[in-house]
């Protein structure tokens, strides 16, 4: 089996302005997710995590390195086009990445138009059942964004990605902006996804105790480079790289409740 | 060993009685926070947890009598070193802030006055309440580096907020807490927007500050695995309430207000896996002057059948074993044993 999406040797510079110095964000990485797979890239800020997984669907452009989807490269805005339809992409803040003036069904639909699936009735059946596959009411595509709460938000990003049906869902930092209780709604429901409609996932997140919950296979990710990659239960309990072995060991370990 | 550094016959540093915060121009509703009541000893670290809206930050900025518009404190009183802070003039409160209760907030880089150096800075803290020689202020500074971990101080008192990373940022802004030797520092999720790396040797400098200098700590998080790892004593704040509180190791391997449950089954720590999937409190937090009348919890409590949750408010109920824990539940007698049934 082809790896769904793949990166080799990604090479990623951004060129400072006046003064200020040249930044080399990503130093010659690879990765690669299978159809269906959960990985997931963790890294401090700057490690390039999110520069990363912004190059994998064409939000940012690698200086060097080439993307594959499907075993073929990724060159033209139609081959970008056509990896869009197998990946979407979900942001951090959900009080920014969806539109204000849109009510929340223009915003799901906008892919669905832009792709011109469907009629206009098609559309709003498949806004509505994906609506309800979130967690959300059908007749919340009437409202407006800012009638809900940050973890309802990020249920309408993640409806925006899944009414395309891709074949896998890049989330940066999704549920780093949520209080605990919502976060765990989300993971929840993205376990869920995963399980019953087989959708892939790229998660990207700082968070070692999310990732490990989530996440199949594991990047480490450390000034531009990835330090060491392994499956989850190998990657924590016999960290290689003297860096994933300090990072592991300052998470905080809290006390967990006797017997839960 | 956490609890042996429970002293409970040291002195109460701070001492907040029934303090509540209202609304300005909403008088009737229900306050955002109400009847918060605790003590902080000396070398003694209290951590308040809550999630957003639990009016955890509210009640730390009260702790200065710094709260923002449109909220002020109704009633209570907030007893630091024998003064009530509540009923300090502007001018005595300028006495009180950096000298006898210091604050370090979330974000080092807003938190900083980006024109000043290091030095000028922390210069800026003793001058405001002290009349030192420029001698004896950059020794000072020097001193109160070094304490707080700062590489190579002597070259960096030159250096601009922007110079630094995150991490030397937040040490900056904690020396600055703390070179008036305060009695109190209120922490309000100062390492919620660092690396973990980095979080980790900020909780073991104001771990080690609160008991080497006999300071009493405030510490705010919404993260159950910093409190564990800096605190002595926990308060559990929900809907501008306190719903549970106790010994850090007692509260949090036996919780016993469904609230206090919620968060920890909801929250993953290295143990969690799919196999014990997270456990997420269904519904959302009630929204600010809607509490319902009786438990504020009760509209998401699971064990709601098992007790009275409405109208009456419910009341503390002290763990037997151990009666510095205590939690507030119509169902007196909730207990973990119980729940996991």
């Amino acid at each position: 089996m082809k790896p769904l999406l793949e990166a080799t040797g990604i090479v990623k510079e951004f060129r400072g302005r006046g003064r200020s110095l040249d930044v080399l964000a990503l130093d010659g990485v690879d990765f690669s997710i299978m159809p269906g797979e959960v990985v997931g890239i963790v890294g401090e800020s700057g490690s390039g995590k999110s520069t990363l997984s912004r190059i994998l669907v064409g939000i940012e452009q690698a200086t060097k390195g080439v993307v594959r989807h499907n075993g073929e490269e990724v060159n033209t805005p139609a081959d970008w086009r056509k990896l869009r339809f197998d990946a979407q992409y979900i942001f951090q803040d959900p009080y920014l990445s969806l539109a204000p003036h849109m009510s929340v069904g223009q915003s799901i639909g906008d892919g669905l138009e832009i792709r011109g699936e469907g009629t206009p009735a098609d559309r709003a059946k498949r806004i509505a059942t994906t609506l309800e596959m979130v967690g959300l009411k059908a007749s919340d595509a009437q409202s407006y964004p800012a009638v809900f709460s940050g973890g309802q938000r990020q249920r309408i990003s993640l409806a925006r990605a899944l009414v395309l049906n891709p074949k896998v869902i890049i989330c940066d930092e999704i549920v780093s902006g949520l209080d605990v209780s919502v976060q765990a709604q989300i993971l929840n429901l993205l376990v869920e996804l995963h399980r019953e409609h087989g959708v892939g996932l790229v998660f990207v997140s700082h968070d070692l105790r999310v990732v490990k919950y989530l996440c199949q296979r594991i990047l480490v990710m450390h000034r531009g480079l990835v330090v060491e990659s392994n499956s989850t239960e190998k990657l924590f309990s016999n960290p290689q790289h003297e860096y994933t072995q300090h990072l592991l060991s300052c998470v905080p370990a809290g006390l967990s409740p006797s017997g839960v | 060993m956490i609890t042996a550094r429970m002293d409970s016959q040291a002195e109460a540093l701070l001492s907040i009685r029934g303090l509540t915060i209202a609304l300005d121009d909403r008088p009737g509703t229900s306050p955002v926070v109400q009847n918060l009541t605790f003590d902080v000893r000396e070398g003694e670290c209290v951590g308040i947890v809550g999630e957003s809206g639990s009016g955890k930050s509210l009640s730390s900025l009260a702790l200065l009598n710094m709260l923002p518009k449109g909220v002020h404190i109704s009633s209570g009183s907030i007893i630091a070193a024998g003064k009530d802070l509540t009923k300090a003039n502007e001018r005595e409160l300028r006495d009180v802030r950096g000298s006898l209760v210091s604050m370090v907030f979330q974000d080092p880089g807003a938190a900083l006055n980006p024109s000043r150096t290091v030095g000028k800075l922390l210069a800026d803290v003793l001058h405001a309440h002290s009349d030192l020689s420029r001698e004896s202020i950059r020794e000072r500074s020097i001193a109160v580096l070094n304490d707080v971990g700062f590489p190579d101080p002597e070259s960096r008192l030159k250096s601009f907020p922007f110079q630094l990373s995150g991490g030397l940022r937040q040490r900056v802004a904690i020396a600055m807490a703390l070179i008036n030797r305060p009695r109190i520092l209120v922490a309000d999720e100062p390492t919620t927007s660092l690396d973990v790396s980095v979080q980790k040797g900020i909780l073991q400098l104001i771990r080690r500050r609160t008991t080497e200098d006999r300071i009493g700590c405030v510490f705010v998080s919404h993260d159950l695995g910093v409190i564990a790892e800096v605190a002595d004593r926990v308060v559990i704040m929900y809907s501008g309430q306190v719903v549970e509180e106790g010994p850090v190791a007692n509260v949090l391997t036996n919780p016993r207000h469904p609230y206090t449950r919620g968060l920890i089954a909801s929250a993953p720590n290295m143990t969690s896996t799919l196999a014990n999937p997270l456990r997420p409190i269904p519904g959302s937090l009630p929204s600010v002057g809607r509490t319902p009348n009786g438990c504020a919890f009760q509209d998401r409590c699971p064990d709601k059948s098992k007790g009275q949750c409405a109208p009456q408010d419910p009341s503390w109920t002290t763990d037997s074993k151990n009666p510095s824990h205590r939690w507030l539940c119509h169902d007196s007698s909730n207990s973990r044993a119980k729940a996991s049934l």
